[in-house]
């Protein structure tokens, strides 16, 4: 049987729709050769469905007649496996980045060893009382005066640290606040996406540059919170965060919530929607800023604030049991109970006579209890339990371990970069554009774009002499 | 054994030689590592350089309080030396009151006059100060512990008999005042007694006066014998504590080797000099070190 | 990262027939290896070779228990030298001959010390002065009065304590009034 030019016309122009779509594709991928989250496209050319031969239930002839091609699919390059390990990864690298910037701050503030820091005051603040156990008399009220200046400088300076933490508490809590709510941003994005493309799917066609963004949002909140992600029959994902759904589909999404807690110095707590539960935030960027904020940073306050109400406890003991030039029993020698707090007491800065260096009432030449003051230096105990380490060998021991902590998130949070950017690579060349490749499929395209339209051109040129050139009888 | 520089000159040359050869074919392979400027760099390393520079605070401290004991351990040195020579004179005129036989009751009298002279002197010297600090009166050093009295034992004391401690190393401690009764009463009383018997003209009693004043001297001197020890003391540990200071300064962690670097490369530039000038077997005389950080 | 070279600079094998005895004779072996020191300021790593290495039986005084120094010889540095501690890399000194500071720098050794030093021969003598470089280096001083004595053949060394009223412990290296001392025959090393 003979198949109508009509036929072979029809498939022709398929085929140059196809190579078209080729031509478009790779075009397209071209341009977003650039473009962050870009999935390069392929073109799945397929045969159509071939006609089976007319006939009375059965072709007639031999064989089949192929119908021609057209575009099939537009797939995404996308390794689904890959994307997930990716986002794992940098999850945890953001966790390690943020610990390690707070205990970076710290070691600023602590400013050892060449700077000023409480190293150095300290070693200042037991000269001064040296010099007073060498002339401990009445008459020696410049040296006095000294102790209570050296005194307050050491003060001041462990007060200002204590502050500076907390800052860093503070400004770690407003990281998190912000980070909360550039989660719930990327939520609403998702659900956005979602429901624009279910729509454009409904349609048969793939909306392929939109998942592009959706997943490079789902990159960005796997940053911030641990998620994982499936997709439902109709193109759009739930986005969830260990078993708390925060983006349902094209329904709905549920915030974060930041709820200060009193408790906590009015830090923020994150809860998994108004008045929900705790979130279960897994072990990403914002679970880091909070580790650093409640643990890590506190954890630092905390040696501090011992050793300030160590060097308070001792030295009242021992001043207290002194007497000052008066013959009066001594006074605190600081106030306060911990880093923060820590002052000398008000009335001793106003008169330094009333510094108890001697043991005896009357005794002006007895430096007794200024001696016991710098054993300190070498010895906690006596007044404190055998065992109590020194306020330098506890400071040491702080800045040795900060450094100690301070490195091992250093190392951690590169080793985690390194990892992220083996990751990234991986993505890139199986999802990333070669502009080699897509030159290549583009001349591909181009020379069947071309082959398509000579057998095109051909067809017309038979039709035209069917139609123009035949049962011209009578023109 | 001697050694002398000239020997080290020679023995320098001799290896000046190996060594610029060794300069040259040192493997030095240099890889920079990181300044030691916050803890994370190397957290064991900075918690010692701490320690090292309380050390060193630490021996300035002491070396201060060194400097301030050996002060007032002189003063109290000098103090006792005027006391032993006002007790030199008072032994004289005793020697002179107990050969009675030859003296007028008024030639014992002027003795006397002048041992009491010599017993004020005493009580002057009793409560001599450094700095407005008494010596000798042990914790109380704001008032005069003593004064001559008119009856015996010939003098009060009111100060106490504390003990000025000072820290001088770790956990290492030393007295530095003199007990002022202990070592000033067997004087007073042996100046008072010699003053009355000589007034009263009993040559017998001077005599026995005479080992009294003997006694007392050798009380003084004695004191001052512990003195001089302690004085020592301190001046070897003082010794000790500056070399440790000058060791222990001589660690460099503080970075000042820009201006240094740069020194130092103006004399890599005289090696080169130096270098030809030994090849070519000449004795130029070598441009001093100063002239290269002019 | 790190790597430890053996320089042998000769072997040989002489073999005895009649004694059946094999005996090597092996020139010396410098074996080089990684120390580290904050010689320029910043902590690096450096390679030295072993002839360098010096052992201080005593220590030095505040630092007793560091028995073994290296003492490098940079050209970079020269005249001065660094001796480093290899018990801890904060620990080194700049030295330097005292010679080049002081003319007829001489001194006595005792028996006691000379001994610890197995020191047979004052020619196999060589002094360094330990250097105190404050912020301003215009301002450096050497040690004159504890000079460091090195026996050279058998690398043993010891701070010593001289008494001798000339020469003290904070010997300004560029003097009061901006001169040095001129010395006869002194020579630019350690």
């Amino acid at each position: 049987m003979s198949i109508s030019p009509f036929f072979g016309l029809d498939m022709a122009l398929r085929a140059l729709h196809a190579q078209q779509t080729g031509i478009d594709v790779t075009s397209h991928n071209v341009a977003n050769a650039n473009t962050e989250g870009y999935s390069r496209q392929n073109v799945t050319i397929v045969t159509t469905e071939p006609f089976a031969s007319p006939g009375m239930n059965r072709p007639a002839s031999a064989g089949q007649i192929g119908t021609g091609s057209i575009a099939g699919d537009i797939q995404r390059a996308r390794d689904i496996f890959l994307d997930t390990q990716w986002r794992i990864e940098a999850g945890t690298a953001s966790n390690a980045a943020n610990r390690n910037d707070a205990l970076e701050q710290v070691e600023v503030i602590l400013d050892e060893p060449q700077g000023v820091g409480l190293s150095s005051l300290f070693n200042e603040y037991y000269r001064v009382w040296n010099e007073l156990s060498n002339d401990p008399s009445a008459h020696a009220l410049p040296v006095r005066t000294t102790v209570v200046q050296q005194s307050l400088s050491l003060t001041t300076a462990i007060n200002r640290i204590a502050r500076q933490f907390g800052d860093i508490r503070t400004g770690l809590d407003a990281e998190v606040v912000t980070d909360v709510g550039e989660l719930n941003a990327l939520s609403t994005e998702i659900l956005q996406l979602n429901e624009t493309i279910v729509q454009i799917e409904l349609t048969g066609q793939r909306a392929n540059d939109l998942r592009d963004r959706r997943d490079a949002t789902l990159d960005r909140m796997s940053q911030l919170v641990q998620v994982t992600s499936t997709e439902n029959a109709d193109g759009s994902i739930n986005v969830l965060m260990g078993a708390q759904v925060l983006v349902n589909g094209t329904t709905s999404t549920t915030d974060l919530v930041a709820v200060p807690n009193a408790g906590n110095n009015g830090f923020a707590d994150i809860t998994f929607g108004s008045g929900g539960p705790a979130a279960t935030l897994g072990s990403s960027g914002i679970a880091g800023r909070l580790t650093a904020r409640d643990t890590l940073v506190p954890k630092y306050q905390a040696s501090l604030n011992t050793i300030a109400l160590n060097l308070i406890t001792a030295t009242n003991t021992l001043h207290a049991a002194g007497f000052d030039v008066n013959g009066n029993p001594g006074q605190p020698f600081f106030t306060g109970t911990d880093a923060a707090t820590i002052s000398v007491n008000t009335a001793i800065q106003a008169d330094p006579a009333l510094i108890a260096a001697s043991d005896t009432a009357g005794s002006s030449g007895n430096n007794e209890v200024a001696l016991d003051i710098i054993r300190l230096r070498t010895s906690m105990s006596p007044p404190l339990p055998v065992g109590t380490p020194t306020s330098e060998t506890a400071y040491n021991s702080m800045v040795a371990a900060l450094g100690s902590d301070t490195r091992t998130t250093r190392n951690e949070a590169s080793t985690q970069d390194a990892l992220v950017e083996l990751l990234t690579r991986r993505r890139q060349s199986l999802s990333g554009v070669s502009l080699d490749e897509e030159a290549t499929n583009l001349l591909r395209y181009q020379r069947a774009y071309e082959a398509a339209a000579r057998v095109l051109s051909t067809y017309d040129e038979i039709l035209d002499k069917l139609i123009n050139g035949t049962g011209v009888v009578g023109r | 054994m001697r050694i002398t520089h000239r020997m080290i000159s020679d023995t320098t040359i001799r290896n000046l030689r190996s060594n610029l050869t060794r300069l040259e074919s040192l493997h030095n392979s240099i890889t920079t590592g990181k300044r030691l400027s916050r803890p994370s760099d190397d957290p064991a390393a900075v918690a010692r350089s701490l320690t090292y520079s309380a050390d060193i605070a630490a021996g300035e401290a002491y070396l201060r309080t060194m400097d301030s004991a050996t002060s007032w351990m002189s003063a109290t040195d000098s103090a006792l030396d005027q006391a032993g020579n006002v007790l030199q004179r008072a032994r004289e005129l005793a020697v002179q009151g107990a050969n009675g036989g030859s003296m007028t009751p008024s030639d014992m009298q002027s003795l006397g006059a002048e041992v009491d002279q010599l017993l004020q002197q005493l009580g002057v010297i009793g409560n001599a100060s450094l700095r407005g600090q008494r010596l000798f009166a042990g914790q109380d050093i704001d008032n005069d512990p003593f004064a001559v009295s008119a009856v015996l034992p010939g003098y009060t004391y009111t100060g106490d008999n504390g003990q000025m401690r000072r820290e001088y190393d770790v956990n290492a401690y030393l007295i530095i005042n003199t007990p002022g009764e202990a070592t000033f009463a067997p004087a007073f009383t042996a100046q008072f007694n010699l003053r009355d018997h000589l007034n009263a003209g009993n040559a017998t009693a001077v005599t026995g006066d005479l080992s009294e004043v003997d006694q007392a001297l050798e009380t003084i001197l004695s004191a001052r014998a512990e003195v001089g020890a302690k004085m020592n003391r301190v001046e070897a540990a003082q010794g000790r504590q500056e070399l440790l200071q000058v060791n222990l300064e001589g660690l460099r962690s503080k970075n000042e080797d820009t201006d240094f670097a740069e020194a130092v490369s103006k004399f890599s530039v005289q090696e080169t000099v130096y270098k030809a000038s030994l090849e070519a077997g000449g004795k130029a005389i070598q441009p001093s070190l100063l002239d290269y950080l002019r | 990262m790190t790597a430890t070279s053996v320089n042998t600079t000769a072997t040989g094998t002489a073999r005895n027939e009649t004694a059946g005895t094999v005996s090597t004779m092996t020139m010396a072996t410098t074996r080089m290896f990684e120390i580290r020191t904050t010689r320029y300021g910043e902590m690096e790593t450096v390679h030295v070779s072993e002839d360098t290495v010096l052992a201080f039986p005593e220590g030095v005084p505040g630092f007793e228990r560091h028995l073994r120094f290296a003492l490098i010889e940079d050209g970079k540095l020269a005249p001065f030298c660094w001796l480093q501690s290899l018990h801890d890399p904060l620990v080194g000194f700049l030295v330097i001959d005292p010679g080049l500071l002081m003319a007829n720098y001489e001194l006595d050794v005792s028996d006691p010390d000379a001994e610890l030093l197995g020191l047979d021969d004052p020619s196999s003598a060589r002094v360094l002065s330990i250097l105190v470089v404050p912020e301003n280096i215009r301002a450096m001083t050497a040690s004159l009065q504890a000079p460091l004595i090195v026996n050279q053949r058998k690398r043993i060394a010891k701070q010593v304590i001289l008494t001798d009223e000339r020469f003290p412990l904070r010997h300004p290296v560029f003097g009061n009034d901006g001169t040095v001392e001129q010395s006869l025959g002194r020579r630019r090393s350690c």
